[in-house]
């Protein structure tokens, strides 16, 4: 079947969120994913989009962030998230301390570990000046 | 003393304040406070996105700050949170456990659920059934 790609670019800044997320829920909805996981799609790409507009740029520097939906397959969502601020690759974060009881939890640090959670085949790419972060959803993560 | 005079004030379970934030895309959390015997019921309806949480995480700091000793919260509404949602959650357990309060969450349904568990916070906070559930160990 022909590979249907949308692209949204919007501005790195918590004010456009609603819009990206908005994007990628009509991607989810395109790839036919089943209805449960149009929030995971959602929320993966929250947490890349608020990573990317709370760091990847200067303070004042208008950058963007570019979405692209794919549907490799019915039933398959593959989504990348780019921006073209300071090289950095989210992935390399270490791991939240799960078990810890309250007193010794971060009070951060769980966005990345969704993300790793909820879809399969994440990957980082440093390509000519932009960071891509790439995943794909399914019906059910690693299924 | 503003924070005594407050909790002997007013009807038991009554609700006190309201608060709602839409954003641009229509995006919404609205947060109800109701005030029982030693605790004070936050009910949290919508959607707790990196734009919504500060308004939970302010109005809970309200609570706190106004001497709460029992702080619950009811999921029952909530659709909806992203990492900085529970960032929320982490920062107002510590603050209510910091000043010997309790912070206790009932009423996990859906997306917040399966976020609580796989993220393990699930052990982290007390959590209940149904609001008496909740009130009933204050």
């Amino acid at each position: 079947m022909p590979q249907e790609t949308r692209v949204r670019r919007l501005a790195a800044d918590l004010a456009s969120l609603g819009e990206a997320m908005e994007f990628a829920l009509e991607g989810a909805r395109a790839a036919g994913l089943p209805e449960r996981r149009w929030e995971h799609v959602a929320l993966v790409v929250e947490e890349l989009f608020v990573n990317i507009s709370s760091y990847a740029y200067a303070e004042g520097q208008r950058g963007e962030v570019e979405i692209r939906c794919e549907t490799p397959e019915r039933g398959v969502l593959s989504v990348e998230v780019a921006d073209r601020g300071t090289e950095y690759n989210p992935l390399t974060r270490l791991e939240p301390n799960l078990p810890a009881r309250l007193e010794d939890r971060a009070v951060g640090g769980l966005g990345i570990f969704l993300v790793r959670q909820l879809t399969d085949a994440l990957e980082y790419q440093r390509d000519d000046g932009w960071n891509r972060i790439r995943f794909r959803m399914k019906a059910m993560p690693g299924a | 003393m503003e924070a005594d005079f407050f909790w002997d004030s007013g009807p038991k379970g009554a609700l006190l304040t309201l608060a709602t934030v839409v954003d641009d895309s229509g995006s919404y959390v609205n947060i109800q406070a109701t005030q029982y015997d030693g605790g004070v019921v936050l009910k949290v309806a919508g959607r707790m996105d990196a734009v919504h949480a500060t308004t939970f995480e302010e109005e809970c700091k309200a609570w706190v700050a106004k001497g709460a000793g029992s702080v619950i919260v009811d999921l029952s509404e909530l659709t909806y949170i992203s990492s900085l949602g529970l960032r929320s959650f982490v920062v107002i357990g510590k603050l209510q456990q910091e000043k010997g309060g309790s912070f206790r969450l009932c009423c996990l349904t859906g997306l917040v659920k399966q976020v609580f568990e796989i993220t393990r916070l699930d052990s982290v906070f007390p959590i209940h059934e149904s609001v008496e559930a909740a009130l009933a160990r204050v």
